[in-house]
């Protein structure tokens, strides 16, 4: 009976979804019709279905971590989750409301663990509830954490250009007109933080400790060299631009020779890793019992362990070997 | 020091005292420790492989001399080779920071003071320690050549002394600057080249061991059975 009602549930979700993508489908065929006839074009609605959707999602955690405001201590907390909101999320987003995600899907994981013991896949273990909590402190804060990595590999892989862009328009305008430049010209993530630079020098801090806050934000060690060399000189904008954009073409050549090499060594990388993967499933189709004798004993088990073990310090010297000398 | 003087001769620890000094300033590892560790432990070690039945002597003068020149190559060497690697960026950014302040204070003693203080990179670090030294000396081949002693990395070295017996001339930094980028940029291309036959050989040796292992996994677990 439970589970009519859980399908239910998703299938009136689906259908809601469905209905707002064609509803969304048939007013911008109608925009286009109507704009050909219209002297001013009319602010439409620019959010897209799944934005709405993470919009109320985002409002009611809004509603839970009112009650969460009051204490110190969390909010203490809650300071280092800022780095992970973007400017243009931070409507709808505030550090706060990260601490009341953990404890949400600390919840849940604890409901989801009792779910399982009433229906018996196991039995009640105080190690595995255990497992449970830490799973579910522990998963979400990870994922931000891999989604932010990503975010600052985008940066640095951008940052040559955003320089060349100040070195070109420092000499013209001043400093103000050409981090705003930036921001114009480049995408979302670096432009993100440059927004972030721009209203830090609306409160007053200066240029080098606000690309010393970048720094410390995103921890890419090309940055230093930047507030390094504003630290010494900070008067005279243009040379120091000048000196910082003559070091990065010397950082984007170096990057260029540590990928030389990176296909090549990526196939072999592969083809490594897969081999033992491919021979273990070609001997447990080329006879059914092989393994059996060894999974039904103790010391079987242990060789496994030690293989993977050894599996495993391969991949990762692998993985060492291909990072390039500094 | 005074243990030491006992025990080895005046050349051979002014060899290692040259050596520690390559670490740079953030070392821990102390030259009387070192050298005391390595003659107690390989001499220790050389005792009880002669206890060995039958090849004890052959044994023992091959683990205590691997010893001997491993501890060298783990504490002392490959910290050396770490920290030259490094040495280049640092010198760039140095040099760089040099020119820059050069311009306002006109005076190479008081923008190395500057910059050394601002930046916390060995290379640094040794100019500040130097400098510290050095308080009421203005000459400056005095902390030139005390820190080129201590570096490892034969171009940044080079560089240094081109400051120096060009009379501090300022106008030298962009040559050296070109030289040590292109430099570097060289030693980067070199060490990719052999980067897939290191890969190759330690992927052979990693995964023969696996296929052993794989292959007679049967035999294995039978014979661990019977043993106990």
């Amino acid at each position: 009976m439970n589970a009519y009602v859980i399908q239910l549930i998703l299938i009136f979700i689906s259908l809601v979804i469905i209905f707002n993508v064609i509803y969304s489908i048939r007013s911008s065929l109608l925009e286009t019709r109507i704009s050909n006839f219209s002297l001013s074009k009319k602010d439409f609605d620019d959010t897209t279905t799944f934005e709405k959707i993470s919009h109320v999602l985002w409002n009611l955690v809004h509603l839970i971590s009112n009650l969460l405001n009051k204490s110190r201590v969390l909010m203490k907390l809650s300071s280092r989750y800022e780095k992970y909101i973007l400017i243009k999320e931070e409507d709808f987003k505030s550090p706060i409301d990260y601490i009341t995600v953990i404890l949400i899907s600390l919840i849940l994981s604890i409901l989801l663990y009792l779910f399982l013991v009433l229906a018996r896949v196991f039995s009640f273990n105080i190690i595995l509830l255990v497992i449970f909590v830490i799973l579910g402190i522990v998963l979400p804060s990870l994922y931000w954490q891999i989604r932010y990595e990503k975010k600052c590999k985008n940066i640095s892989n951008k940052l040559y250009e955003s320089i060349i862009v100040l070195d070109d328009n420092i000499s013209k305008t001043n400093i103000y007109n050409a981090l705003s430049k930036v921001v114009r010209e480049l995408d979302d993530d670096i432009a993100d933080e440059y927004q972030r630079i721009l209203i830090d020098l609306s409160y007053n801090i200066s240029l080098t400790q606000a690309f010393r806050r970048f720094y410390k934000r995103t921890r890419i060690p090309e940055i230093r060299v930047i507030y390094h060399l504003l630290d010494i000189d900070s008067d005279n904008l243009e040379d120091t631009f000048h000196i910082v954009r003559s070091n990065f073409e010397y950082y984007d050549k170096k990057n260029t020779y540590k990928d030389s090499l990176n296909t090549i060594l990526n196939v072999i990388k592969i083809v490594f890793m897969l081999l033992p993967l491919s021979i273990i499933l070609f001997m447990s189709i080329n006879d059914f019992n092989y393994f059996n004798n060894v999974f039904n004993n103790v010391y079987g088990i242990i060789i496994l362990e030690v293989i993977v073990f050894i599996y495993i310090v391969f991949i990762h010297t692998i993985r060492k070997m291909m990072e390039a000398r500094k | 020091m005074n243990i030491l003087k006992n025990i080895f001769s005046k050349k051979y620890i002014n060899k290692y005292n040259k050596k520690m000094s390559y670490l740079g300033p953030n070392n821990k590892l102390k030259l009387e420790y070192f050298l005391v560790t390595r003659l107690l432990i390989s001499i220790f070690l050389f005792i009880i492989c002669l206890l060995v039945p039958k090849y004890g002597l052959l044994l023992a003068l091959i683990i205590s001399i691997s010893f001997y020149y491993l501890y060298t190559l783990i504490l002392i060497d490959n910290k050396i080779k770490i920290r030259s690697d490094k040495l280049y960026d640092e010198a760039i950014l140095l040099f760089n920071m040099l020119k820059l302040s050069y311009n306002t204070t006109k005076d190479l003693k008081n923008s190395l003071d500057i910059v050394s203080n601002r930046i916390g990179n060995s290379l640094a670090l040794t100019f500040r320690n130097v400098i510290g030294n050095h308080k009421y000396n203005n000459d400056l081949n005095e902390i030139f050549k005390a820190v080129i002693d201590t570096i490892p990395n034969i171009d940044v070295r080079k560089s240094l002394l081109d400051l120096k017996e060009s009379n501090y001339n300022i106008n030298t930094i962009d040559n050296i600057l070109n030289e040590l980028k292109d430099k570097n940029l060289i030693i980067v291309k070199q060490s990719n080249q052999f980067k897939p036959i290191g890969i190759i050989i330690i992927g052979i040796i990693f995964l023969s061991i696996i296929f052993v292992l794989l292959f007679n996994i049967n035999e294995i677990v039978n014979y661990l059975s019977n043993l106990v």
